[in-house]
């Protein structure tokens, strides 16, 4: 009967058996090697395969490489060590024979599809009995498993796990990246044959590759990457380290004075977009909710890219105001780019005036703060504005289908809302006195010319007691008040900026429309008129 | 049809000659100065003009002069001359005959005096003959000319003037046929001729004219007994009985009006008894005892009738006895309808509607079948049915302190935990065999919140899913809601929530045995439609009484249709219905000044009076301009629409002007809020602005404004729409009474009672029945952030003084515009017996309600 609880009872067994499988194989895993080098800790072994994946991890816990040290190199030349983790649900059809020839297959197919890239490669089995679910619950999984993975000495490690039943096998595949320390995006197949298991878990290790960049130099919003690996070619493009059109998720690693790294930082609503490309070297635009983000040459600081992958089917946003989570922005409106809305304004104006940048979708965040952003294959990176009003509260870039959720800090604008409300009642106010006049004067005009004097005085009179500029700033006064100690019990230093800028806008527009001299003035015209006749 | 003419063409010959003849024969008598007296005295007019200076009635006639007519036989006698015919009588003045010696005819203008004239001048002469020896010697002369003067008849001949006259020695008139009584001669031969209609003619001309002329009531009611005997002839017997009916008010004993009323009241109730219409036997019975009492047609009638009652009441003890008790009731009603005066009805009418009360509602709007399907907005018959349909959680039960408080039947606690974070509700596992619903159970109570908390689900309740975060069922009669975020009043939020929803009966299900609701059928109840008809819906009870009760309540309700509150009224005195419910308040008005009324009926106001206003269609883009509001809000007359249209009076304690949509019993519109005025400057000035900023110069474009199907409202927003043209504001007027809804619209009058301003202030300004936050993209952000902002408030107190708030906010902004509200009153025979004293709806409580059998004994 509860709704919003997910079920868990398939979970826990495989994530407890595949947590157990890497923590006891992570004891003999290396630490961390210097972030200088990427790939320090992966030895050039002389076969890219280190373990025998017949005799599996099931006899003998598997043997971690051993840290090596490699020479400094340009991070073009530098391949990725890779361990292949491959489970084995406990079903029958998973004889010994079927797995030892699936291995086989698959470091036959990844040797050769891969080549120099992905150096070392060790491909083995994990586990048996891993009975599959949902991936959102893997995710969960694997992010307890995150202590064990931290230690793993090799660049990449993949996780696999097959599961056959009813004639269909099911594939899972995931990535470990050690220099960012993330988990990727886990994805799923199904084959109907398991002798095809090998090939499409070869294009699934291939999709979920996420290659690293070095951040060389950062000028402006343009930002250049060095690609590791970028420099050695490998025979089947889908290995390639950089795909033609992408984007890559900054991040800093902090070193100590050993050069270990001592905590990695994820720079938030920021991300690199690849425009070109030669071999390794990269030229991307920043893309960033902020002006700087990315602080190129301090000391113990490495500024590090890995490729943006985006699997899931889309992002859940939810934006909620700085310090208050509880009280999500319901009802806001967001538009929701294909590109950069400050380039767009742009090229729009400069270049290519005819031809209109698309109309960005217009979305409302429901009752619990948050709008869906679907993956577009064609539109990795999206840019996001936040509305509240003719207010601009936030723009951010997005790369929808990485991660299920995102939470998105906008300034509350409830105090300006408020004042805004007021004023627009004041404003309506404003229009009827200033359409009352007219009427008023038009028609003691009429009257003049029928020498209706009394009337007219009745009229003037009319005039002279509709609302004047005092009477309006009195009451603009008393509700600036209001809202100026709405924003400094919050502290909010921007709204009571906006709420002093409503209030002067608001002011002119009383003054430029009940101006008094056009009320001397129509008295002065009557008076005329009557002394004519 | 072509006789006619030809007898007027020559009818008119002939009398033109005989004016001639009569002219030259005066002359002639002048001449001779026969008379009384041997001397003929000289009149007047024959010392004037001689002969030749007679006008004539013809131009023709009168050019040559004719030469004098030597002798009287020149004029046609009496057996000769035609009597004038119909259209004569109709068309031309008037002319008596004067019968000479001879039966020689002298046609004149009608003579004086009259009637009776040669007697009168006779009694007359012989008054003054009396007077000769008593009057002195210088008056004899002058009596003596007096005298001469009664021995001659002043005639005038036809198309002269009065002058000049002539006169005829009385000696020689035989009679004077009057013009009157020449009329009566052709009504009596046209009635000989069946010629009733322009019979009928003549005889009004002399009712008009000449009313008290002897002859003339007697020759109406001969014309009305030949024009009814006609009638039954061709078979009218209604017409031949009205006939009667008129000759008995004429003259209650006359000749042959008794087997007049025998022969056309007998074969009448014969063919309406052939055409199955009862009423309209007892109505001829009713009309024939009026005149007969004694009348054996009368008594066929009667004694049909009662065997016919009797039969039917039997087939209804034989129901009963098989246990099928609404037949039962249905056929002593059937009973009671044809023969009220039996003299057993009464005790078994009484037990079979004891048994199974049977309510019968008069209104001028029914749900028709396309009702039912999505309506822009609910008419107040849908309401009605909606209220029989089975409870929500909660449902309102009274207004207290400015706030409707609810009840439930569903549940005995609940009780709020965690500082009103989660609650334990606790359901109740039996319920009266009277109750119209059956107990519910903790499942079906959990599914009908999650069946709301689904977004796939059309029911998906956006508001309540922010507010549940999950739903959790602990026994079978008890279950815990956890709040994501706690409401300020969780009654009103599960007052939106209907369980229990029975299936539709089958058609082949009469509903004569009682039924138990099965297992998924929990919690099921309320009326449902039994039959719809044209004339009539009803509902029965879904979840029948057991037998065994020593009261049995309210088991199925009928609505009958009527065209309007006059016809529904009257068949409220008839004893057709009792219960009139949605009366316009004058109706109610002018019912509460009749005695009659409230000694036989209560007339109940409703707790809550009804609101009207205006609400404006969110996709309307000529509406989203505020001036544009402002200018339809300042140019409506409320006082004088609400004077004249609504009350139809001046009297303000049936209604009265409203300054907010919600009821004035309710806090939020005690609020001070500005009253919205009558100001055609503003209204115009506010059209112009618009209209420049539409960007339609001085032209606004034509908005549509969606009328409810009740003609008060309707009436109302034709006066709107005659107010709006003043400042130049065009408005047509589009039926919201669907199916389908009308798609294309800006305006629409609502007239509803809204309870809840923390649940309904949001529905209010987006013209949608559901809170969804898609639907406030088209508001101002800070209205949006208000509406949202005061779902956001747990605090009961702050909600209602936030929601004040924005209500200000809103009706400044001309969001909605309120206009008046109305008391809603029911008027309810005596005999339907515990109601609410304050009812919140039409059948609030029905499931409670005792009727005490009744049936009309008076015959239509």
């Amino acid at each position: 009967m509860t709704p919003r609880a997910p079920t868990r009872r398939w979970c826990a067994l495989p994530a407890m058996l595949l947590a157990v499988m890497f923590a006891w194989s992570a004891l003999a895993a290396a630490q961390d090697p210097p972030g200088d080098a990427p790939s320090a800790a992966a030895a050039p072994a002389a076969s890219p395969v280190v373990a025998d994946p017949v005799a599996g991890p099931v006899a003998a816990p598997p043997a971690a490489p051993g840290p090596a040290v490699r020479g400094p190199q340009r991070a073009g030349l530098q391949s990725y060590s890779v361990s292949i983790q491959v489970t084995f649900s406990g079903s029958p059809e998973w004889t010994p024979e079927v797995r030892r020839g699936l291995l086989r297959d698959l470091r036959e197919q990844i040797g050769s599809a891969a080549g120099p890239l992905w150096e070392p490669l060790a491909i083995k089995e994990a586990a048996r009995g891993l009975v599959l679910s949902p991936i959102p619950e893997e995710g969960r999984a694997l992010e307890a498993w995150r202590t064990a993975l931290e230690s793993r000495p090799e660049d990449k490690v993949f996780l696999a796990a097959l599961h056959i039943a009813g004639g269909e096998c099911t594939l899972r595949a995931g990535e470990w990246d050690r220099s960012s320390a993330t988990l990727g995006s886990w994805s799923t197949r199904a084959v109907t044959d398991s002798r095809l298991a090998a090939a499409a878990l070869t294009t699934m290790l291939a999709e979920a590759f996420r290659p690293l960049a070095v951040i060389r130099k950062v000028e402006g919003a343009e930002a250049e990457l060095e690609v590791q690996g970028g420099e050695l070619i490998p025979s089947d493009s889908r290995f390639l380290a950089v795909p033609e059109t992408t984007v890559f998720i900054p991040f800093q690693r902090m070193l100590n004075r050993e050069r270990e790294v001592v905590r990695r930082l994820v720079v938030p609503w920021t991300y690199l977009s690849v425009e070109s490309r030669d071999r390794s070297l990269v030229m991307s635009r920043i893309a960033s909710a902020f002006g700087a983000p990315l602080v190129p040459g301090r000391r113990r600081t490495e500024l590090r890219a890995i490729l943006a992958r985006p699997s899931l089917a889309g992002t859940r946003l939810r934006i909620v105001p700085y310090g208050n989570p509880g009280n999500p922005v319901v009802g806001a409106r967001v538009d929701v780019l294909g590109g950069n809305p400050e380039r767009r304004d742009a090229s729009a104006s400069a270049s290519s005036p005819s031809a209109p940048a698309p109309a960005p979708v217009v979305v409302t965040t429901d009752r619990l703060g948050r709008i869906d952003l679907a993956r577009d294959p064609d539109q990795t990176l999206k840019w996001v504005q936040v509305h509240s009003g003719s207010i601009l509260l936030a723009r951010v870039p997005v790369v929808p289908g990485i991660v299920p959720e995102l939470l998105l800090e906008v300034p509350d604008d409830s105090a300006r809302l408020t004042v805004e409300g007021e004023l627009s009642i004041l404003e309506g106010e404003l229009i009827a006195a200033v359409g009352q006049r007219e009427v008023f004067m038009a028609r003691a005009k009429q009257l003049a010319r029928l020498d209706k004097w009394d009337e007219i005085e009745s009229l003037t009179n009319r005039v002279m007691d509709l609302p004047t500029i005092a009477d309006f700033d009195e009451r603009v006064e008393a509700v600036r008040v209001r809202g100026i100690q709405s924003a400094r019990d919050r502290q909010d230093r921007l709204a009571e900026a906006r709420i002093n800028k409503l209030v002067t806008t608001f002011r002119n527009l009383v003054r430029d429309h009940l101006d008094p001299e056009k009320i001397a003035g129509f008295k002065d015209e009557m008076a005329e008129l009557k002394r004519a006749k | 049809m072509t006789s006619a003419p030809r007898r007027t063409c020559f009818g008119s010959d002939r009398r033109r000659e005989a004016f001639h003849g009569g002219a030259f024969l005066l002359v002639l008598l002048l001449g001779m100065g026969v008379g009384r007296t041997s001397f003929a005295q000289p009149a007047p007019a024959a010392q004037a003009p001689p002969a030749a200076q007679a006008p004539a009635a013809d131009p023709a006639a009168a050019a040559p002069q004719p030469a004098p007519v030597e002798s009287i036989e020149s004029l046609p006698q009496l057996t000769t001359i035609p009597l004038p015919t119909a259209e004569q009588f109709l068309t031309e003045p008037p002319h008596d005959w004067i019968v000479l010696t001879g039966d020689y005819v002298l046609v004149v203008e009608p003579v004086v005096p009259r009637p009776d004239t040669l007697a009168k001048i006779d009694r007359a002469y012989n008054d003054l003959l009396r007077l000769k020896p008593t009057t002195p010697p210088e008056e004899q002369e002058d009596l003596q000319a007096r005298i001469d003067e009664q021995k001659f008849l002043a005639v005038i001949l036809p198309g002269e003037s009065e002058l000049p006259e002539y006169r005829i020695p009385i000696k020689m008139v035989k009679q004077v046929l009057h013009h009157e009584d020449l009329v009566l001669r052709r009504i009596d031969q046209l009635i000989e001729a069946n010629d009733i209609d322009l019979a009928m003619e003549l005889q009004i001309l002399m009712e008009r004219r000449y009313g008290h002329w002897i002859g003339v009531g007697d020759r109406h009611n001969k014309l009305v007994l030949a024009d009814a005997r006609l009638r039954l002839q061709a078979m009218q017997f209604e017409a031949a009985f009205m006939l009667a009916e008129e000759l008995f008010r004429r003259d209650s004993q006359l000749p042959g009006l008794s087997e007049l009323i025998e022969s056309a009241g007998g074969p009448w109730a014969e063919r309406a008894w052939g055409d199955g219409n009862i009423p309209n036997v007892q109505h001829v019975y009713r009309r024939i005892r009026a005149m007969r009492p004694e009348s054996a047609a009368a008594s066929g009638i009667a004694d049909r009738l009662a065997g016919e009652a009797r039969r039917i009441l039997a087939e209804a003890d034989q129901a009963a006895a098989k246990g099928d008790v609404q037949t039962a009731a249905i056929r002593a009603e059937a009973a009671a309808a044809v023969w009220p005066e039996l003299p057993e009805l009464k005790a078994r009418h009484r037990a079979h509607l004891l048994r199974y009360p049977r309510l019968h509602v008069g209104t001028v709007r029914t749900t028709d079948a396309g009702g039912r399907t999505p309506r822009l907005v609910l008419s107040r018959a849908d309401l009605r049915e909606q209220s029989l349909r089975p409870a929500p959680l909660f449902h309102p039960e009274r207004v207290q302190g400015g706030l409707v408080s609810y009840r439930t039947r569903y549940f005995n606690d609940w009780e709020p935990e965690d500082l009103g974070r989660r609650m334990l509700l606790t359901l109740r596992t039996h319920a009266q065999p009277w109750e119209m619903q059956g107990p519910l159970s903790a499942e079906s109570c959990g599914e009908a919140l999650l069946a709301r908390l689904d977004s796939a689900v059309p029911s998906f309740d956006e508001r309540l899913a922010t507010y549940i975060d999950s739903v959790r069922v602990q026994t079978p009669y008890s279950l815990t809601i956890e709040f994501r975020r706690v409401p300020a009043r969780i009654e009103p939020v599960l007052a939106r929530i209907a369980v229990g929803e029975p299936a539709t009966p089958s058609a082949e299900d009469d509903g004569s045995t009682a039924r138990q609701p099965a297992s998924h059928d929990d919690g099921a109840g309320g009326f449902t439609v039994r039959e719809t008809t044209d004339a009539s819906v009803s509902y029965r009870r879904w979840r029948p009484e057991p037998g065994g009760q020593p009261r049995y309540r309210t088991a199925e309700v009928i609505e009958h249709l009527y065209d309007s509150p006059d016809r529904v009224y009257r068949a409220l005195l008839a004893g057709e219905v009792s219960l009139v419910p949605d009366l316009p308040a004058w109706f109610a008005r002018e019912l509460q000044a009749i005695p009659e009324t409230t000694r036989e009926f209560h007339v109940r106001p409703l707790a809550l009076p009804l609101t009207h206003f205006l609400q404006f269609n969110p996709r309307s883009i000529p509406l989203r301009n505020r001036e544009l509001r402002r200018a339809l809000a300042s140019a409506i007359p409320r006082e004088a629409i609400l004077s004249d249209v609504l009350l139809r009076g001046p009297q303000r304690q049936l209604g009265r002007v409203s300054r907010t949509p919600f009821p004035e019993p309710l806090s939020i519109a005690r609020g001070d809020f500005p009253p919205l005025e009558y100001d055609v400057p503003t209204a115009i000035a506010m059209s112009l602005a618009a209209a420049h900023q539409l960007g339609n110069g001085t032209e606004l474009p034509v908005l549509r404004l969606v009328a409810p199907g009740e003609q008060v409202e309707r009436a109302a927003c034709e006066a709107l729409v005659r107010a709006w043209k003043r400042v130049g504001i065009q408005v047509e007027i589009v039926s919201g009474d669907g199916p389908p809804a009308p798609t294309e619209w800006d305006i629409l009058y609502r007239a509803a009672v809204l309870t809840e301003p923390t649940i309904d202030l949001w529905p209010l300004v987006t013209a949608s029945p559901v809170a969804r936050i898609g639907d406030l993209d088209h508001l101002p952000a800070w209205l949006r952030h208000d509406l949202i902002e005061l779902d956001r408030i747990t605090d009961s107190s702050r909600a209602n003084e936030f929601a004040r708030g924005v209500l200000r906010k809103i009706l400044a902004d001309c969001a909605v515009i309120p206009l008046w509200e109305t008391d809603s009153f029911l008027v309810v025979r005596k005999t339907v017996r515990d109601l609410p004293a304050v009812p919140m709806h039409v059948y609030d409580s029905l499931d409670r309600w005792t009727i005490e059998p009744f049936y009309r004994t008076e015959l239509p």
